[in-house]
């Protein structure tokens, strides 16, 4: 199992985080925190000793700064970077071949070690490219994720895309995060479920989330 | 002081209109505060703040319209007046930057709509600088000259600073915020795919249409109709514009009901 980095998320989990050589989805509309489900999970791999691959559309420095907002710093541990700018690797999100062929090459160098991978530039490779060549390069990039035994975390923006590709997105991944904004009268509440997650049951309920000083609290949510 | 049953009706009519705009506000401030990247944020506080402004202006015309013994066409917005419409349609450029900036991220290349993330800051900088300028002066009319020499429009002046230099200071917090929006976004919108950025535009872009629509039945209809009967035409298109901002605010990301959301 590979911790979340969030105490109460991995307890959602079963305990201990997500599970080995599975590709886990987090779905949520802009602005809801998707990335920093991502960092925790970078930062927690770092802390561990993993080799964390972070593939990303925007340049590293935004990367950062935008981890320091939820109190993240990468400053002493960092992880391998396919970035836009300043990363070991340029990300070309135009350029798929290339960008699976870069991903493929970190994770055959680094076989020996426990690999933690986080994409978040599925929403735009689905903006690009018909549906089909996404499936098929995630399909391809999932094989690579179960033969070096890797955890994979991607994150994809929901009202972005076809309901139908979103649909059949999620079908591919061994879990599926949930986040989405719920009104109830005049509040609104952010809130996060597991869709499905690979050897942990079914889980309907929903969980109101919140970020604050001590990092990512999560509460049972009653429907009225 | 008593008021006819079509000034009430107008008053009332006004009153609506500001209620709707606060309503719009109150959306937009409370889906800021659950957002948790600045980008979205700032757009989020970007229409609170239009919202705001709508509903000031409202205010600020249903008072001229009911206690201005004149016409429109013959009553002088003073220079205080003129600098707050200016004040007014800064949260406009404020929204249509961080839009512009949302674009830009939504975009898998990252284009930049005619290079806006460099022309921004001199635009928002001079915007800065020459309300600061008009602020500077209508505290300084405000509080050393009379209301005689203070009319608004072309009157407007910086004392001992030559006239060029004054229509500049006028001029850019009027033209920019104005001008920006409808030159910019239809780009963005047809070049995102970002379904949920493009409800917001479009839904923000009729509140805007509403608003200007407003805005010309002053500028046009003051010298054929009365106070009252502008001011109720008005308060509708004020009231649609407050309808969308809010419809606006709601489309900055999806919102669910379990009633049509939950699967």
């Amino acid at each position: 199992m590979a911790s979340s980095g969030v105490p109460a998320l991995d307890k959602l989990l079963g305990g201990e985080g997500y599970p080995d050589k599975a590709a886990v989805l987090v779905v949520g509309a802009p602005g809801l925190g998707k990335e920093a489900l991502g960092y925790w999970f970078t930062q927690s791999g770092l802390g561990q000793g993993d080799f964390c691959l972070y593939v990303t559309k925007r340049s590293t420095q935004e990367v950062l700064k935008d981890a320091k907002a939820f109190g993240l710093d990468f400053a002493t541990r960092v992880p391998f970077w396919i970035a836009r700018e300043g990363g070991e690797v340029k990300s070309n999100v135009n350029d798929l071949a290339s960008l699976s062929f870069n991903i493929k090459e970190v994770l055959k160098k680094n076989g020996n070690r426990r690999i933690r991978i986080v994409v978040d530039v599925i929403s735009a490779l689905l903006m690009l490219n018909p549906p089909e060549t996404i499936y098929q390069f995630l399909s391809g990039l999932f094989e690579d994720v179960k033969r070096y035994d890797a955890v994979l975390l991607g994150m994809v923006e929901d009202g972005m895309h076809q309901p139908q590709s979103l649909t059949a997105m999620q079908e591919l991944f061994d879990g599926v995060v949930e986040l989405r904004l719920y009104e109830e009268g005049l509040r609104l509440t952010p809130l996060m479920r597991i869709r499905k997650m690979l050897g942990v049951q079914p889980q309907p309920g929903y969980y109101s989330f919140a970020f604050s000083q001590s990092g990512f609290e999560v509460n049972s949510f009653v429907l009225k | 002081m008593s008021l006819s049953s079509f000034e009430v009706v107008a008053i009332a009519a006004a009153a609506i209109v500001i209620l709707a705009c606060a309503y719009a506000a109150f959306w937009a401030f409370n889906i800021r505060r659950n957002l948790k990247v600045n980008l979205y944020r700032h757009q989020a506080l970007g229409i609170g703040l239009v919202a705001i402004c709508a509903g000031y202006f409202t205010f600020i015309l249903g008072g001229a319209s009911i206690y201005s013994p004149v016409s429109f066409s013959e009553y002088p917005l003073d220079n205080i007046g003129f600098y707050s419409f200016l004040a007014c349609l800064a949260p406009l450029l404020y929204w249509t930057d961080s839009s512009l900036l949302a674009a830009r991220d939504s975009d898998p290349l990252q284009r930049d709509v005619l290079h806006w993330g460099r022309v921004r800051f001199v635009l928002l900088g001079s915007v800065l600088i020459c309300l600061g300028a008009g602020g500077a002066y209508t505290v300084y009319e405000l509080v050393f000259l009379s209301q005689q020499t203070a009319l608004a429009g072309t009157s407007v002046y910086l004392v001992g600073v030559p006239s060029i230099l004054n229509n500049i200071a006028f001029l850019v917090p009027l033209v920019v915020p104005l001008a920006v929006g409808p030159i910019l976004l239809p780009v963005a919108v047809r070049r995102t795919k970002d379904l949920t950025l493009r409800r917001h535009l479009k839904w923000f872009g009729l509140g805007a249409a509403f608003l200007m629509l407003g805005a010309l039945a002053y500028v046009l209809l003051t010298a054929l109709l009365g106070n009252s009967l502008l001011l109720l035409i008005a308060s509708v298109l004020y009231t649609a514009a407050a309808y969308c901002l809010y419809r606006s605010a709601k489309a900055v990301i999806p919102i669910y009901s379990f009633t049509e959301g939950a699967s």
